[in-house]
């Protein structure tokens, strides 16, 4: 039998409401998924205030506010905090994103921030992302040469340097992969778009040998031919990439290498 | 990070030709695993009154204000008399998360009890320090003195207190220009002038 609602124990419930600061009179709402391993309770959504006139512009910054002056417990990934680590990628308005470079004038309302949808969760808004990270080590994400070493080093025209824009940028924070419906059902054996993209850069590029035997490597019914041009990923990426058109691009050399 | 590739490379390589992978373990020395597991236990269950992001908060602040890359005598000596105070707030420091999964208070804790030192060497060398070379500019002392400072300053930090002591820059190259090295009047010491 399909299962229509969660399990008992993965609903979602009221948390606990934190009280305002004191003195702030430009406040917003926060609404923050938590979850710890430690106490057996259901996910509860817990609600914050913070004072706007104090705060930096960012989702970040508010969340590291939280946690500086509310509630230490609160707990997230976060490091550069200006969009290059990926490591702050979270479900914020129903958008995964980068909180670090996401402008809290961009939402109307309260703000409601999860963790990236459909991944285990290992505490509050902290995906585990070990799968995620398995996909990206199998498409072998360096150069593969077979040719001598040159001298000096690998060159590579401008032209073909460029073709590795829009691509390279990458940051690996998950955002597109669990924005996409068949990366939820089939995360398993889909590899997703940010494993694909990966691919693709590495398919591309001038300097490397082995585009043979990484279009092998895809040629599967699932690692690539799950990807349904949803676009999520593209609608999704905070680094405005376009995983889809990568994905695209992977299959039309599958025809072509076959015709 | 280029750093880390070339250099974590390296030393992995290294590290491979010394260790024997299928040797045993040596016997850890108890008493330091015993001091480690209560500098963490501590921590861990610490139930001060001072959160570790406010005293993170004044300490950052004591820096940026006394010990930014202008400084004086004055701002300095007042940075080292604050930064000892609170540096003995430590003790009163307070963790909420008592968590052994991601824990991010605690590490943030532990985080501080190792900024905590490098803040009170930095401040402490820094006073002591009567010259101007790079980035500290020190406005009560405009010039750079190498007759006196071209030495390291060797902090050792216990607690709140500093023990401030020197030893001499390094100033022999290890390849001489006799075996190929570059000529030391290159490199001569000099002042800096934009």
């Amino acid at each position: 039998m399909v299962q229509f609602a969660l399990p008992k124990n993965s609903r979602v419930k009221r948390g606990k409401t934190w009280s305002k600061p004191e003195g702030a009179t430009n406040l917003r709402k926060f609404d923050i998924y938590r979850w710890t391993p430690d106490d057996g309770e259901n996910p509860r959504v817990d609600t914050y205030f913070v004072d706007m006139d104090t705060c930096g512009p960012m989702v970040l910054d508010a969340l590291i506010k939280i946690k500086n002056e509310i509630d230490p417990t609160l707990t997230f990934r976060r490091s550069c905090r200006e969009g290059i680590c990926g490591s702050c990628a979270m479900n914020i308005d129903g958008i995964n994103t980068l909180a670090c470079i996401y402008g809290m004038d961009e939402i109307k309302g309260d703000v409601k921030i999860y963790p990236l949808p459909h991944m285990p969760v290992v505490k509050d808004l902290i995906p585990d992302l070990t799968h995620f990270y398995a996909q990206h080590a199998s498409i072998m994400p360096w150069l593969e040469t077979k040719t001598n070493r040159p001298a000096k080093e690998w060159k590579q025209s401008i032209e073909d340097r460029k073709k590795l824009d829009g691509l390279y940028e990458c940051v690996m924070c998950a955002s597109c992969s669990t924005s996409c419906p068949s990366y939820w059902w089939n995360g398993d054996r889909y590899l997703g778009p940010a494993a694909l993209l990966h691919a693709y850069r590495w398919i591309i590029d001038s300097r490397d040998e082995a585009t043979g035997e990484r279009l092998d490597e895809l040629e599967d019914p699932f690692k690539l031919y799950r990807c349904h041009t949803i676009m999520n990923c593209a609608k999704t990426c905070p680094k405005g990439l376009n995983p889809a058109k990568a994905i695209a691009e992977i299959k039309k050399m599958m025809v072509e290498r076959t015709i | 990070m280029i750093d880390l590739v070339v250099f974590g490379r390296a030393a992995a390589i290294r590290a491979g030709q010394i260790v024997d992978a299928n040797a045993a373990n040596p016997v850890l020395n108890q008493a330091s695993v015993d001091q480690a597991f209560d500098r963490f236990d501590g921590l861990r269950h610490s139930k001060g009154a001072l959160p570790t992001a406010d005293l993170r908060l004044e300490m950052q602040r004591t820096m940026q204000e006394d010990a930014a890359v202008f400084r004086t005598s004055e701002t300095l000596a007042q940075g080292v008399e604050k930064m000892t105070a609170i540096a003995t707030k430590m003790d009163d420091i307070q963790v909420t998360d008592r968590s052994l999964v991601w824990n991010s208070d605690l590490m943030e804790t532990l985080e501080l009890t190792n900024l905590m030192p490098n803040a009170l060497a930095t401040i402490a060398g820094a006073e002591a320090r009567k010259e101007s070379r790079g980035a500290h500019a020190h406005e009560d002392f405009t010039e750079r003195d190498d007759d006196n400072w071209r030495v390291h300053t060797i902090a050792k930090v216990e607690g709140k207190d500093v023990d401030l002591s020197y030893r001499p820059v390094i100033v022999d190259p290890l390849t001489t220009e006799g075996q190929g090295g570059i000529s030391l009047e290159k490199i001569a010491p000099k002042v800096r002038t934009f």
